[in-house]
């Protein structure tokens, strides 16, 4: 009605040809919005141009509130059915925005009550907009093109509007169009078709962060009543995004494009994901499907993974990696490809179907690695089993080398298992595998089980293998159940060593952690026979002919050193073979113990002789906290005998005094010796 | 009331008991294990400027060069006569694990240096580090911040556990954890951020 009251004003001020008026209404209400001091000047010019000025001192509607309003209309048109402004300019200003001068424009239809405004040229968030509005019978829609405003002021403005973005400190500039269609009721519809430059964000910790991002993105957003249905597409092309642990990279070769169609329930806080593709260049495509529940943390319903193409490393480095940390597979080369579908509901995978191709992983560290793998894996929680098949050309466990092989898996639930014996290549030798199975624990800890035998493996290659000094004979045995299990891994038969003529047989090996930084090994040996002439060349230690028994109990190792013992080694007590031990090793054995003996040999009579006869040698060493009580075949005074000669010349009998050595220094002077011929008394 | 009288008795008998408990866990030792593996992964240029100047460090037996994979073969067979070994010291950090992950450490420190002097990786008061504001790190390096700080919390969880185990008392592992906490901080360079018992970031 107030509005009736004004133009009938208008009309009869316009009637009696007045060339100025001025005329001071109060406030004038309507049912959505309010005017506050409204004050009209009307002049009438020449060539009957109407110009016409609005001022007011508040506008306010709904929760907003506009101050200093001022509408100028350089023509202004009064009509029975319309009134109209053109080359108009409005000045406003108000808490949300900078104070405003842009040129304006609108036309009014009384019989509609049809409102379109236009304005042009708006600074805002130091960029520009031109906002067009129009507004019939509680309708509206709003059409607005951006160009470079800055997202951080945007941020603010959008904040004092009551439209709360995350609280996070944004940098960059965006630009394109906007349309807004809504009613009494609010916002109906969104459509958008944007650009960003040199986007950014951060967190206050920076654990969530972007940087220098071009993004582009359009799309709609219609209100469905209780849901949103969003269609929308968006590319990023550069910069860089981190988001705690992941980190993404965007260039000309790796972008990434996401098309989707979703929908969102406000009420219950649940976004539906009715398709998602994605195109990570040199990363993964395909497609998502899935449900994502707002909680307090965001949880994953349900998800179908479609992988139409993934490669390697692109997929390891940027998706897989940042979770590993910390883990063995925190540090992997890889390379391949692979496709698969992968489905999780209630948050847990639920089937998993993948082809790998030719795929690497190999630890940067060394400690394994696989390659040439391929593969069709196939699991499915909810199914008694289904078949995977894996061949690959090579792996290896440390430096282990095995060879190219194939297995046929059952993969049920928690386990998976081999259908068939599988004969896999182990150096020069190979290793049977008659049964495997593999589990996770109630700790969620992965077990398994491996039975088998290995055919005899040269020795030569296993000590190559491994960099220990070359060893001659085989490495076989029964193998039967090897278990892993809370991180240990038991040999519960005996590994049979055929080295140096004489049989090295390996009972109650452990290994703790074996991938971890200190592995911990417990193993008793027991030796039977060995040559020690082969032994002796082997090691250049100086020649010793005869044989050796040994026992070592309670072998106990840290990170692949010895840590305890109980070890002693022999002449056998009935050994009837030929025994003579050469000056080089008396010297070597006297140089170990630091000189002097060997003066003594040099300047005797003894000198003259190449070698001697001995009754029988042997040495005991108890290895506590790092040093060795010690021991040798029998009792001297004050010591025990290293060697004790034979009744007849020329007798030499080599006594030790030591009780208790230092283990490293042991160690240290053993390697010097066998390195080098010691040149003391040649 | 009663128990108040006596309460002088009773509180000299709990303080003696409280006595007869710490003596198992020799304090000063483990300290001075710490600081002597804490020196060593600092290395010194992070060596903090008050700090008393590290007191007998050297190893002993530096001649030779630490033993290789090959000598578990060898000492079996062929051993004799060398010097009789030194006494142990109360806190043995010469284990071969807790040799391990002391290298394992001092082969990290380098890479975490920077993030400790820009404040991004702080000092927890459990012995561990954790991120603190990665803003000044160039977004592309804080992945790898997050995944050094994992990997670095492993090993110390290690080593703590290793050091308890290597002296024959693992129920130690928390009282040589309490002392590994106060002694990072302690040997830190000024301008390293470590939290208090309470959590409160503080700046040494």
């Amino acid at each position: 009605m107030p509005v009736g009251v004004l133009l009938l004003l208008l009309v009869a001020t316009g009637a009696a040809a007045v060339e100025r008026l001025v005329i001071d209404l109060g406030s004038l209400e309507a049912q959505d919005w309010r005017l506050d001091d409204l004050h009209l000047e009307v002049e009438l010019q020449p060539r009957a141009r109407t110009a016409l000025t609005v001022r007011a001192a508040a506008l306010s509607f709904g929760e907003q509130r506009i101050e200093n309003l001022k509408l100028h209309c350089g023509t202004f048109e009064l009509l029975s059915t319309r009134v109209s402004c053109t080359q108009g300019r409005l000045d406003a200003s108000s808490d949300s925005f900078d104070a405003q001068s842009a040129p304006a424009s609108f036309q009014y239809h009384f019989d509609t009550g049809e409102l379109s405004l236009r304005l042009t040229d708006v600074a805002l968030a130091a960029g520009q907009a031109t906002i067009d509005l129009h507004y019939v019978n509680g309708d509206w829609q709003v059409d607005a093109r951006l160009d470079e405003i800055a997202i951080g002021e945007l941020h603010g403005l959008l904040a004092t509007a009551g439209m709360q973005l995350p609280d996070l400190q944004y940098q960059g500039r965006i630009s394109g169009s906007v349309q807004a269609h809504g009613s009494r009721d609010g916002l109906r519809e969104l459509i958008w078709k944007l650009n960003t430059h040199d986007t950014g964000y951060s967190n206050a910790a920076g654990s969530q962060a972007a940087e220098a991002l071009r993004l582009s993105s359009d799309g709609s957003a219609r209100s469905t009543g209780d849901a949103w249905q969003i269609e929308a597409s968006l590319s990023a092309r550069e910069g860089m995004l981190y988001t705690d642990p992941l980190y993404l990279e965007f260039n000309d070769t790796q972008n990434l494009a996401l098309d989707a169609r979703l929908q969102w329930h406000g009420a219950d806080r649940r976004l539906r994901v009715q398709t998602l593709n994605f195109d990570h260049s040199q990363v993964a495509e395909g497609t998502a499907r899935g449900v994502l529940q707002f909680g307090s943390e965001p949880v994953l319903d349900e998800l179908e993974l479609e992988i139409d193409d993934a490669w390697l490393p692109g997929l390891y480095v940027n998706w897989l990696q940042p979770w590993l940390s910390a883990t063995v597979l925190a540090e992997l080369d890889t390379a391949g490809h692979l496709q698969g579908q992968v489905s999780v509901s209630a948050g847990k995978p639920d089937a998993l179907a993948l082809q790998l191709q030719d795929v690497t992983l190999r630890d940067s560290g060394g400690l394994f690695g696989i390659a040439g793998l391929d593969a069709a894996l196939h699991w499915d929680r909810n199914m008694p089993q289904r078949v995977s098949t894996l061949t690959w050309e090579g792996a290896n466990f440390y430096q282990l080398q095995l060879g190219a092989a194939g297995v046929v898996l059952e993969t049920r639930a928690q386990s998976l298992k081999l259908r068939e014996p599988m004969r896999v290549p182990l150096l020069d030798g190979r290793l049977h595998v008659e049964e495997f199975e593999l589990g996770i624990d109630a700790e969620g800890e992965i077990r398994w089980l491996l039975d088998g035998n290995l055919t005899p493996v040269s020795m030569q290659a296993f000590s190559r293998a491994l960099d220990w000094p070359p060893l001659s004979g085989k490495l076989s045995g029964m193998v039967p159940k090897v278990r892993y299990e809370n991180r240990e891994l038991t040999i519960g038969g005996a590994l049979l060593v055929q080295a140096f003529d004489g049989d090295i047989v390996i009972r109650n090996l452990r290994i703790r952690e074996p991938l971890g930084l200190a592995p911990r090994l417990w193993a008793d040996a027991t030796i039977k026979q060995l040559d020690l002439e082969t032994l002796t060349r082997t090691f250049e230690f100086g020649r010793i002919e005869g044989r050796l028994n040994g026992e070592v109990e309670d072998l106990y190792m840290e990170a692949w050193q010895p840590a305890a013992f109980d070890a002693q080694f022999g002449t056998p007590p009935d050994d009837r073979s030929r025994h003579r031990i050469s000056q080089k090793a008396v010297d070597n054995i006297a140089n170990l113990g630091g000189a002097g003996v060997a003066g003594v040999l040099s300047r005797s009579v003894l000198r003259f002789f190449e070698e001697f006869p001995y009754r029988r040698l042997g040495i005991k060493c108890e290895l506590r906290n790092g040093v060795c009580d010690m021991g040798g075949i029998a009792p001297a005074d004050n010591g025990y005998y290293l060697v004790e000669g034979t009744f007849l010349p020329p007798r030499l009998d080599v006594i030790g005094y030591a009780d208790r050595v230092d283990w490293d220094s042991l160690v240290e002077r053993l390697i010097a010796a066998t390195r080098s011929a010691p040149s003391l008394t040649r | 009331m009663k128990t108040l009288r006596l309460s002088p008795l009773l509180s000299l008998l709990l303080i003696s008991a409280c006595v007869t408990i710490n003596v198992y866990f020799p304090t000063a030792e483990a300290v001075e294990a710490a600081d002597r593996i804490i020196r060593d992964v600092y290395g010194k240029e992070a060596a903090p400027v008050d700090a008393p100047p590290a007191s007998e460090e050297a190893v002993p037996d530096t001649s030779w060069q630490s033993p290789s994979t090959a000598q578990p073969l060898l000492i079996g067979v062929l051993e004799w006569l060398v010097p009789v070994a030194q006494a142990n010291a109360n806190i043995d950090i010469q284990s071969p694990a807790v040799s391990a992950v002391r290298a394992s450490m001092e082969a990290r420190f380098p890479a975490l240096k920077p993030f400790f002097d820009t404040g991004s990786i702080g000092m927890t008061a459990d012995g561990l580090i954790t991120v603190r504001d990665l803003n000044s790190v160039p977004l592309r390096d804080r992945k790898t911040v997050s995944s050094l700080v994992s990997a670095e919390n492993q090993d110390r969880n290690t080593l703590y556990r290793e050091i308890a185990r290597a002296n024959g008392h693992p129920e130690w592992e928390d009282d040589i954890r309490a002392t590994f906490a106060q002694r990072w901080v302690a040997n830190a360079p000024s301008g390293w951020w470590y939290q208090d018992a309470g959590g409160n970031w503080k700046q040494k």
